[in-house]
Protein backbone atom coordinates (compact mmCIF):
# COMPACT_ATOMS: atom_id res chain seq x y z
CA UNK A 1 0.00 0.00 0.00
CA UNK A 2 1.65 3.68 -0.83
CA UNK A 3 1.37 6.65 -1.52
CA UNK A 4 2.39 8.18 -4.59
CA UNK A 5 2.53 11.91 -4.78
CA UNK A 6 3.95 14.30 -7.56
CA UNK A 7 2.49 17.26 -7.83
CA UNK A 8 2.57 20.51 -8.97
CA UNK A 9 0.44 23.31 -6.62
CA UNK A 10 -0.38 26.58 -7.10
CA UNK A 11 1.31 29.01 -3.72
CA UNK A 12 1.32 32.55 -4.53
CA UNK A 13 3.85 34.23 -7.36
CA UNK A 14 4.78 32.57 -10.50
CA UNK A 15 6.74 29.44 -9.37
CA UNK A 16 4.19 26.45 -8.61
CA UNK A 17 5.30 24.11 -5.49
CA UNK A 18 6.75 20.75 -6.38
CA UNK A 19 6.18 18.18 -4.49
CA UNK A 20 6.88 14.49 -4.95
CA UNK A 21 7.32 11.34 -2.64
CA UNK A 22 6.12 8.27 -2.26
CA UNK A 23 5.21 6.92 1.65
CA UNK A 24 3.90 3.48 2.59
CA UNK A 25 1.75 2.04 5.38
CA UNK A 26 3.43 3.04 8.89
CA UNK A 27 5.50 6.22 7.60
CA UNK A 28 4.98 9.43 9.30
CA UNK A 29 6.31 12.17 6.83
CA UNK A 30 7.24 15.54 9.12
CA UNK A 31 6.87 18.46 6.34
CA UNK A 32 8.54 21.39 7.76
CA UNK A 33 9.55 24.74 5.67
CA UNK A 34 8.93 28.61 6.47
CA UNK A 35 5.62 30.34 6.28
CA UNK A 36 3.96 30.89 2.86
CA UNK A 37 6.14 27.95 1.34
CA UNK A 38 3.20 25.87 0.84
CA UNK A 39 2.94 22.81 3.54
CA UNK A 40 -0.89 23.99 4.08
CA UNK A 41 -1.46 23.90 0.60
CA UNK A 42 0.24 20.38 -0.01
CA UNK A 43 -2.07 18.89 2.73
CA UNK A 44 -4.94 20.46 1.45
CA UNK A 45 -4.10 19.02 -2.22
CA UNK A 46 -3.74 15.77 -0.43
CA UNK A 47 -6.74 15.71 1.24
CA UNK A 48 -8.54 16.72 -1.97
CA UNK A 49 -9.60 19.88 -0.41
CA UNK A 50 -7.75 22.08 -3.21
CA UNK A 51 -7.24 21.30 -6.98
CA UNK A 52 -3.47 21.14 -8.24
CA UNK A 53 -2.09 22.48 -11.41
CA UNK A 54 -0.92 19.18 -12.50
CA UNK A 55 0.85 15.66 -10.97
CA UNK A 56 -1.07 13.28 -9.77
CA UNK A 57 -1.62 11.30 -6.43
CA UNK A 58 -2.33 7.47 -6.51
CA UNK A 59 -3.17 5.25 -3.20
CA UNK A 60 -1.97 1.50 -5.02
CA UNK A 61 -4.31 1.34 -8.08
CA UNK A 62 -6.67 4.16 -7.08
CA UNK A 63 -5.97 7.55 -8.94
CA UNK A 64 -6.89 10.78 -6.64
CA UNK A 65 -6.03 12.99 -8.77
CA UNK A 66 -4.83 13.43 -12.05
CA UNK A 67 -3.58 16.83 -13.77
CA UNK A 68 -5.98 19.54 -11.96
CA UNK A 69 -9.26 17.01 -12.19
CA UNK A 70 -10.40 15.48 -8.20
CA UNK A 71 -11.09 12.53 -9.03
CA UNK A 72 -11.57 10.66 -5.61
CA UNK A 73 -13.49 13.45 -3.20
CA UNK A 74 -12.02 14.16 0.20
CA UNK A 75 -15.14 12.26 1.83
CA UNK A 76 -13.66 9.26 0.23
CA UNK A 77 -10.09 9.49 1.22
CA UNK A 78 -9.90 8.27 4.65
CA UNK A 79 -7.84 11.19 5.84
CA UNK A 80 -8.61 12.35 9.75
CA UNK A 81 -7.54 16.47 9.29
CA UNK A 82 -6.56 18.67 11.79
CA UNK A 83 -6.21 21.90 10.23
CA UNK A 84 -4.23 24.87 11.65
CA UNK A 85 -7.18 26.74 13.03
CA UNK A 86 -9.31 23.98 15.21
CA UNK A 87 -12.90 24.98 13.56
CA UNK A 88 -14.96 23.28 15.88
CA UNK A 89 -18.26 23.58 15.68
CA UNK A 90 -18.87 27.02 18.24
CA UNK A 91 -22.63 25.52 19.21
CA UNK A 92 -21.64 22.11 19.59
CA UNK A 93 -20.23 20.56 22.84
CA UNK A 94 -16.70 18.70 23.05
CA UNK A 95 -18.47 15.27 22.52
CA UNK A 96 -20.47 16.70 19.70
CA UNK A 97 -17.65 17.73 17.76
CA UNK A 98 -15.70 14.53 18.98
CA UNK A 99 -18.31 12.25 17.63
CA UNK A 100 -19.02 14.23 14.28
CA UNK A 101 -17.32 11.35 11.80
CA UNK A 102 -19.53 8.96 12.87
CA UNK A 103 -22.43 10.95 12.79
CA UNK A 104 -21.62 12.40 9.30
CA UNK A 105 -21.25 9.23 8.05
CA UNK A 106 -24.39 7.71 9.35
CA UNK A 107 -22.47 5.24 11.93
CA UNK A 108 -24.89 7.21 14.85
CA UNK A 109 -28.18 9.07 15.06
CA UNK A 110 -26.34 10.82 17.74
CA UNK A 111 -23.31 11.29 19.27
CA UNK A 112 -22.54 8.44 21.18
CA UNK A 113 -19.34 8.00 23.98
CA UNK A 114 -18.91 4.81 23.26
CA UNK A 115 -17.71 6.21 19.93
CA UNK A 116 -15.18 8.73 20.67
CA UNK A 117 -14.58 7.87 24.29
CA UNK A 118 -11.22 6.06 24.39
CA UNK A 119 -10.32 9.27 22.18
CA UNK A 120 -11.39 12.05 24.77
CA UNK A 121 -9.58 10.39 27.21
CA UNK A 122 -6.05 10.19 25.21
CA UNK A 123 -6.39 13.62 24.46
CA UNK A 124 -7.63 14.33 28.65
CA UNK A 125 -10.46 15.78 27.34
CA UNK A 126 -13.14 14.07 30.15
CA UNK A 127 -13.75 17.19 32.25
CA UNK A 128 -14.46 18.78 29.28
CA UNK A 129 -16.73 16.88 27.55
CA UNK A 130 -20.38 18.74 28.06
CA UNK A 131 -18.63 21.67 27.82
CA UNK A 132 -19.26 24.20 24.51
CA UNK A 133 -16.73 24.36 21.87
CA UNK A 134 -17.20 27.99 21.68
CA UNK A 135 -15.65 28.74 25.69
CA UNK A 136 -12.88 26.10 25.39
CA UNK A 137 -9.12 27.95 25.37
CA UNK A 138 -6.92 27.81 22.42
CA UNK A 139 -5.82 24.46 23.83
CA UNK A 140 -8.21 22.61 24.43
CA UNK A 141 -10.10 23.24 21.42
CA UNK A 142 -6.51 21.94 19.53
CA UNK A 143 -6.99 18.67 21.45
CA UNK A 144 -10.81 18.39 21.12
CA UNK A 145 -9.73 18.89 17.13
CA UNK A 146 -6.95 15.91 17.20
CA UNK A 147 -9.57 13.86 19.36
CA UNK A 148 -12.14 14.23 16.41
CA UNK A 149 -9.90 13.47 13.37
CA UNK A 150 -8.43 9.98 15.53
CA UNK A 151 -12.41 9.53 15.80
CA UNK A 152 -13.66 9.76 12.63
CA UNK A 153 -11.65 6.36 12.24
CA UNK A 154 -9.17 7.33 9.38
CA UNK A 155 -6.82 5.39 7.75
CA UNK A 156 -4.59 8.63 7.55
CA UNK A 157 -4.19 11.37 9.56
CA UNK A 158 -2.99 15.29 7.93
CA UNK A 159 -2.03 17.55 10.76
CA UNK A 160 -1.42 21.20 10.04
CA UNK A 161 0.75 22.79 12.76
CA UNK A 162 -1.20 20.58 15.60
CA UNK A 163 1.17 22.40 18.95
CA UNK A 164 0.25 26.20 17.07
CA UNK A 165 -2.06 26.98 19.36
CA UNK A 166 -0.85 24.56 22.43
CA UNK A 167 1.38 25.99 25.75
CA UNK A 168 4.64 24.86 25.77
CA UNK A 169 3.73 22.97 29.37
CA UNK A 170 1.09 20.59 27.88
CA UNK A 171 2.97 20.04 24.37
CA UNK A 172 4.34 16.42 26.07
CA UNK A 173 1.35 14.62 26.86
CA UNK A 174 -0.27 16.00 23.62
CA UNK A 175 2.65 14.24 21.16
CA UNK A 176 1.76 11.50 23.35
CA UNK A 177 -1.33 10.98 22.53
CA UNK A 178 -0.79 12.02 18.98
CA UNK A 179 2.07 9.68 18.63
CA UNK A 180 -0.25 6.59 20.59
CA UNK A 181 -2.96 7.67 17.89
CA UNK A 182 -1.06 7.52 14.67
CA UNK A 183 0.03 3.90 15.30
CA UNK A 184 -3.00 2.59 16.08
CA UNK A 185 -4.21 4.02 12.25
CA UNK A 186 -2.55 2.11 9.26
CA UNK A 187 -0.81 5.51 7.48
CA UNK A 188 1.60 6.90 6.05
CA UNK A 189 0.60 10.27 8.28
CA UNK A 190 1.37 13.34 7.34
CA UNK A 191 2.35 16.20 9.75
CA UNK A 192 3.45 19.87 8.83
CA UNK A 193 5.18 21.53 11.96
CA UNK A 194 7.45 24.42 12.71
CA UNK A 195 8.99 21.71 15.38
CA UNK A 196 10.46 18.49 14.35
CA UNK A 197 11.97 17.71 17.53
CA UNK A 198 8.75 17.02 18.98
CA UNK A 199 7.99 14.01 17.54
CA UNK A 200 11.40 12.78 17.00
CA UNK A 201 10.51 9.69 18.91
CA UNK A 202 8.43 8.37 16.21
CA UNK A 203 10.99 8.48 13.93
CA UNK A 204 9.68 10.71 11.03
CA UNK A 205 10.75 10.98 7.65
CA UNK A 206 11.72 15.09 7.68
CA UNK A 207 11.12 16.70 4.36
CA UNK A 208 11.56 20.35 3.68
CA UNK A 209 10.10 22.90 1.52
CA UNK A 210 12.86 24.90 -0.11
CA UNK A 211 12.44 27.34 -3.09
CA UNK A 212 9.90 25.63 -4.23
CA UNK A 213 10.57 22.11 -3.82
CA UNK A 214 10.34 19.74 -1.22
CA UNK A 215 13.25 18.02 -0.43
CA UNK A 216 14.35 14.61 2.29
CA UNK A 217 16.54 14.86 4.51
CA UNK A 218 18.57 11.67 3.78
CA UNK A 219 19.81 11.89 7.28
CA UNK A 220 16.74 11.69 9.09
CA UNK A 221 18.26 14.85 10.59
CA UNK A 222 16.01 16.03 13.50
CA UNK A 223 18.28 18.68 15.38
CA UNK A 224 16.14 22.12 13.82
CA UNK B 1 6.01 58.39 10.08
CA UNK B 2 5.76 60.11 13.09
CA UNK B 3 2.01 61.30 13.18
CA UNK B 4 0.23 58.65 15.44
CA UNK B 5 -3.65 58.79 15.89
CA UNK B 6 -4.47 58.29 19.50
CA UNK B 7 -8.25 56.51 20.12
CA UNK B 8 -7.98 58.20 23.86
CA UNK B 9 -10.55 60.55 25.08
CA UNK B 10 -8.92 63.65 25.20
CA UNK B 11 -8.18 64.89 28.39
CA UNK B 12 -10.16 68.53 27.96
CA UNK B 13 -13.84 68.49 29.13
CA UNK B 14 -15.43 69.88 25.97
CA UNK B 15 -13.57 67.71 23.63
CA UNK B 16 -15.01 64.56 25.71
CA UNK B 17 -18.34 66.05 25.29
CA UNK B 18 -18.22 67.36 21.49
CA UNK B 19 -19.17 64.18 20.09
CA UNK B 20 -22.51 63.72 21.89
CA UNK B 21 -23.33 67.54 21.45
CA UNK B 22 -23.31 67.68 18.47
CA UNK B 23 -25.14 64.43 17.70
CA UNK B 24 -28.01 66.08 19.91
CA UNK B 25 -29.74 68.03 17.28
CA UNK B 26 -29.60 65.04 14.78
CA UNK B 27 -31.00 63.09 17.38
CA UNK B 28 -33.95 65.69 17.75
CA UNK B 29 -34.45 65.55 14.41
CA UNK B 30 -35.47 61.66 14.00
CA UNK B 31 -37.23 61.73 17.18
CA UNK B 32 -39.64 64.07 17.01
CA UNK B 33 -41.48 63.53 14.55
CA UNK B 34 -41.76 60.37 16.02
CA UNK B 35 -42.64 61.31 18.93
CA UNK B 36 -45.38 63.68 17.39
CA UNK B 37 -46.96 60.57 16.11
CA UNK B 38 -47.02 58.36 18.93
CA UNK B 39 -48.07 61.40 21.13
CA UNK B 40 -51.21 61.72 19.33
CA UNK B 41 -51.13 58.15 18.11
CA UNK B 42 -52.35 56.88 21.60
CA UNK B 43 -55.42 59.49 22.33
CA UNK B 44 -58.14 58.14 22.40
CA UNK B 45 -59.74 59.23 18.95
CA UNK B 46 -57.14 57.79 17.21
CA UNK B 47 -57.13 54.49 19.33
CA UNK B 48 -60.67 54.26 18.12
CA UNK B 49 -59.88 55.14 14.56
CA UNK B 50 -57.89 52.20 14.12
CA UNK B 51 -60.69 49.89 14.13
CA UNK B 52 -62.63 51.53 11.50
CA UNK B 53 -63.09 49.09 8.62
CA UNK B 54 -61.33 51.70 6.08
CA UNK B 55 -58.28 51.07 8.65
CA UNK B 56 -58.71 47.44 9.43
CA UNK B 57 -58.80 47.10 5.44
CA UNK B 58 -55.65 49.27 4.82
CA UNK B 59 -53.77 47.09 7.69
CA UNK B 60 -54.56 44.02 5.80
CA UNK B 61 -53.69 44.99 2.46
CA UNK B 62 -50.77 46.09 3.47
CA UNK B 63 -49.20 42.66 5.60
CA UNK B 64 -50.35 40.58 2.13
CA UNK B 65 -48.49 42.68 -0.25
CA UNK B 66 -45.50 42.99 1.59
CA UNK B 67 -45.99 39.37 2.50
CA UNK B 68 -45.94 38.60 -1.06
CA UNK B 69 -43.73 41.23 -2.08
CA UNK B 70 -41.16 39.48 0.50
CA UNK B 71 -41.21 36.30 -0.80
CA UNK B 72 -41.53 36.97 -4.60
CA UNK B 73 -37.98 38.84 -3.30
CA UNK B 74 -36.15 36.18 -1.87
CA UNK B 75 -37.51 33.43 -5.04
CA UNK B 76 -35.85 36.24 -6.78
CA UNK B 77 -33.14 37.84 -5.17
CA UNK B 78 -31.53 34.95 -3.47
CA UNK B 79 -29.83 33.14 -6.75
CA UNK B 80 -28.55 36.34 -7.28
CA UNK B 81 -27.18 37.04 -4.11
CA UNK B 82 -25.95 33.39 -4.08
CA UNK B 83 -24.48 34.18 -7.26
CA UNK B 84 -22.46 37.43 -6.41
CA UNK B 85 -21.10 35.94 -3.82
CA UNK B 86 -19.20 33.20 -5.70
CA UNK B 87 -17.02 35.90 -7.15
CA UNK B 88 -18.51 35.47 -11.32
CA UNK B 89 -15.52 35.87 -13.43
CA UNK B 90 -17.99 38.45 -15.76
CA UNK B 91 -20.50 40.81 -14.72
CA UNK B 92 -20.39 40.88 -11.45
CA UNK B 93 -20.05 44.71 -11.10
CA UNK B 94 -23.16 45.47 -13.88
CA UNK B 95 -24.99 43.04 -12.40
CA UNK B 96 -24.18 44.65 -8.94
CA UNK B 97 -24.79 48.02 -10.36
CA UNK B 98 -28.19 46.73 -11.66
CA UNK B 99 -28.98 45.25 -8.15
CA UNK B 100 -28.92 48.29 -6.36
CA UNK B 101 -30.37 50.89 -8.77
CA UNK B 102 -33.72 50.62 -7.37
CA UNK B 103 -32.33 51.64 -4.47
CA UNK B 104 -31.36 55.06 -5.09
CA UNK B 105 -34.17 55.27 -8.39
CA UNK B 106 -36.72 57.58 -6.80
CA UNK B 107 -39.90 55.32 -6.67
CA UNK B 108 -42.15 57.00 -8.46
CA UNK B 109 -39.93 56.48 -11.64
CA UNK B 110 -39.54 52.91 -10.51
CA UNK B 111 -43.38 53.11 -10.97
CA UNK B 112 -43.27 54.62 -14.12
CA UNK B 113 -40.74 51.71 -14.96
CA UNK B 114 -43.03 49.20 -14.50
CA UNK B 115 -46.06 50.61 -15.82
CA UNK B 116 -44.14 51.01 -19.23
CA UNK B 117 -43.22 47.44 -18.34
CA UNK B 118 -45.98 45.44 -17.37
CA UNK B 119 -48.96 48.15 -17.94
CA UNK B 120 -51.33 47.79 -20.67
CA UNK B 121 -49.68 49.49 -23.16
CA UNK B 122 -45.95 48.52 -21.49
CA UNK B 123 -43.41 46.27 -24.02
CA UNK B 124 -44.77 42.79 -22.22
CA UNK B 125 -48.55 44.64 -21.98
CA UNK B 126 -49.76 42.96 -25.13
CA UNK B 127 -48.55 39.88 -24.48
CA UNK B 128 -49.65 39.49 -20.69
CA UNK B 129 -53.36 40.75 -22.29
CA UNK B 130 -53.04 38.07 -24.84
CA UNK B 131 -53.15 34.97 -22.19
CA UNK B 132 -55.81 37.14 -19.86
CA UNK B 133 -53.54 38.86 -17.30
CA UNK B 134 -53.78 42.79 -16.79
CA UNK B 135 -51.47 42.99 -14.43
CA UNK B 136 -51.73 47.39 -13.70
CA UNK B 137 -53.85 48.54 -11.06
CA UNK B 138 -54.50 45.62 -9.16
CA UNK B 139 -52.92 43.64 -5.94
CA UNK B 140 -50.93 42.34 -8.29
CA UNK B 141 -49.19 44.99 -9.40
CA UNK B 142 -48.93 46.28 -5.40
CA UNK B 143 -47.14 43.23 -4.85
CA UNK B 144 -44.77 43.61 -7.80
CA UNK B 145 -43.97 47.49 -6.79
CA UNK B 146 -43.28 46.22 -3.61
CA UNK B 147 -40.77 43.82 -4.54
CA UNK B 148 -39.09 46.14 -7.05
CA UNK B 149 -37.99 48.46 -4.31
CA UNK B 150 -36.89 45.98 -1.88
CA UNK B 151 -34.83 43.31 -4.11
CA UNK B 152 -32.00 45.38 -2.85
CA UNK B 153 -32.13 44.83 0.45
CA UNK B 154 -32.55 41.07 0.07
CA UNK B 155 -29.62 41.13 -2.46
CA UNK B 156 -27.47 42.95 -0.44
CA UNK B 157 -27.68 41.23 2.99
CA UNK B 158 -27.81 37.90 1.68
CA UNK B 159 -24.46 38.11 -0.32
CA UNK B 160 -23.39 39.12 2.59
CA UNK B 161 -24.47 35.91 4.63
CA UNK B 162 -23.52 33.46 1.98
CA UNK B 163 -20.11 35.19 2.11
CA UNK B 164 -19.95 34.54 5.34
CA UNK B 165 -20.01 31.09 4.89
CA UNK B 166 -17.35 29.06 6.41
CA UNK B 167 -15.14 27.23 3.72
CA UNK B 168 -12.89 25.58 6.84
CA UNK B 169 -16.10 24.06 8.41
CA UNK B 170 -17.08 23.17 5.17
CA UNK B 171 -13.50 21.16 4.64
CA UNK B 172 -12.91 19.43 7.90
CA UNK B 173 -16.59 18.30 7.56
CA UNK B 174 -15.88 16.99 4.20
CA UNK B 175 -12.83 15.07 5.45
CA UNK B 176 -14.92 13.60 8.43
CA UNK B 177 -17.19 11.95 5.28
CA UNK B 178 -19.95 14.57 5.25
CA UNK B 179 -22.10 14.21 2.03
CA UNK B 180 -23.26 16.98 -0.03
CA UNK B 181 -26.56 17.05 1.81
CA UNK B 182 -24.93 16.65 4.95
CA UNK B 183 -22.83 19.62 5.14
CA UNK B 184 -25.86 21.28 3.84
CA UNK B 185 -28.25 20.32 6.12
CA UNK B 186 -25.76 20.65 9.39
CA UNK B 187 -23.18 23.47 8.19
CA UNK B 188 -24.55 25.61 5.62
CA UNK B 189 -28.15 25.90 6.87
CA UNK B 190 -27.51 26.72 9.97
CA UNK B 191 -25.40 28.94 9.66
CA UNK B 192 -27.83 30.94 7.15
CA UNK B 193 -30.70 30.62 9.15
CA UNK B 194 -29.73 34.11 11.12
CA UNK B 195 -28.36 36.13 8.32
CA UNK B 196 -31.32 35.40 5.62
CA UNK B 197 -33.86 35.97 8.30
CA UNK B 198 -32.65 39.44 9.32
CA UNK B 199 -32.41 39.98 5.27
CA UNK B 200 -35.83 38.61 4.82
CA UNK B 201 -37.00 41.25 7.75
CA UNK B 202 -35.43 43.82 5.78
CA UNK B 203 -37.04 43.37 3.31
CA UNK B 204 -40.45 43.12 4.52
CA UNK B 205 -40.10 46.59 6.15
CA UNK B 206 -38.74 48.38 3.34
CA UNK B 207 -42.09 46.54 1.29
CA UNK B 208 -44.43 47.62 4.23
CA UNK B 209 -43.44 51.47 3.50
CA UNK B 210 -43.56 51.25 -0.10
CA UNK B 211 -45.65 54.08 -1.13
CA UNK B 212 -44.40 56.13 -4.47
CA UNK B 213 -43.67 52.86 -7.14
CA UNK B 214 -47.36 52.03 -5.67
CA UNK B 215 -49.47 54.61 -6.36
CA UNK B 216 -47.66 54.97 -9.62
CA UNK B 217 -48.00 51.45 -11.04
CA UNK B 218 -50.88 50.01 -8.71
CA UNK B 219 -53.05 52.72 -7.96
CA UNK B 220 -54.65 53.61 -4.80
CA UNK B 221 -58.19 51.46 -4.71
CA UNK B 222 -59.26 50.25 -1.60
CA UNK B 223 -58.46 46.36 -0.27
CA UNK B 224 -57.09 45.99 -3.11
CA UNK B 225 -53.88 48.62 -3.68
CA UNK B 226 -54.38 51.03 -1.00
CA UNK B 227 -51.35 50.05 1.82
CA UNK B 228 -51.20 51.55 5.15
CA UNK B 229 -48.97 54.44 3.44
CA UNK B 230 -51.39 55.40 0.74
CA UNK B 231 -54.16 55.43 2.99
CA UNK B 232 -52.28 57.74 5.63
CA UNK B 233 -51.66 59.72 2.58
CA UNK B 234 -55.38 59.94 1.17
CA UNK B 235 -56.93 60.88 4.54
CA UNK B 236 -54.74 63.04 5.84
CA UNK B 237 -56.35 65.76 5.30
CA UNK B 238 -60.08 64.88 6.38
CA UNK B 239 -59.35 62.80 9.06
CA UNK B 240 -56.04 63.11 11.06
CA UNK B 241 -57.12 60.82 13.27
CA UNK B 242 -56.86 57.48 11.17
CA UNK B 243 -54.01 58.76 9.92
CA UNK B 244 -52.00 59.21 12.68
CA UNK B 245 -53.59 55.66 14.05
CA UNK B 246 -52.62 53.99 10.67
CA UNK B 247 -49.13 55.52 10.81
CA UNK B 248 -48.63 54.77 14.37
CA UNK B 249 -49.52 51.13 13.59
CA UNK B 250 -46.50 51.06 10.88
CA UNK B 251 -44.18 52.29 13.75
CA UNK B 252 -45.43 49.22 15.88
CA UNK B 253 -45.06 46.30 12.94
CA UNK B 254 -41.40 48.01 11.97
CA UNK B 255 -40.78 48.07 15.50
CA UNK B 256 -41.74 43.99 16.49
CA UNK B 257 -39.63 43.24 13.39
CA UNK B 258 -36.41 44.54 14.15
CA UNK B 259 -37.52 43.35 17.73
CA UNK B 260 -38.29 39.85 16.52
CA UNK B 261 -35.12 39.78 14.43
CA UNK B 262 -33.29 40.87 17.15
CA UNK B 263 -34.44 37.95 19.04
CA UNK B 264 -34.50 35.47 16.73
CA UNK B 265 -30.72 36.75 15.97
CA UNK B 266 -29.17 36.11 19.69
CA UNK B 267 -31.27 32.99 20.46
CA UNK B 268 -30.19 30.36 17.70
Amino acid sequence: MTLRVDLELFVGGDTPLCAEFAASRGDVLLVTGPNGSGKTTLLRALLGLVAPLGGEVRWDAAVWSSGPELLVPSEARCFGYVPQDPTLFPGQSVVENVALGAVFRGLASSPREDVCAEWIEDFGLGPLRNRPAAKLSGGEASRTSLARAFASAPRHLALDEPLAHVAEASRPAIVDAIVRGLQKRDGPHIIMSHHPKWFAKIAPRVLRIENHNLIEDQGRDQSS
Amino acid sequence: MTTTLSTRPSPRRWGRWLPLLTSVPGLMFIALPICALIWLGVSSEAMQALWRPASLQAIRVSLGVASAATLLCAVLGLPIAWWLSRDPQFGARLVRGLAMTPLVMPPVVAGTGLLLTFGRKGILGTQLEAIGLSISFTGLAAILAAAFVSMPLIILSAEAAFRGLSRAHDDVARTLGASAYVRLRHIVIPQLRRPLFAATALCFGRALGEFGATITFAGSFPGRTRTVPLAVYQILQRDQDSAVALSVSLIVVSFLIMILSGRVLRSS
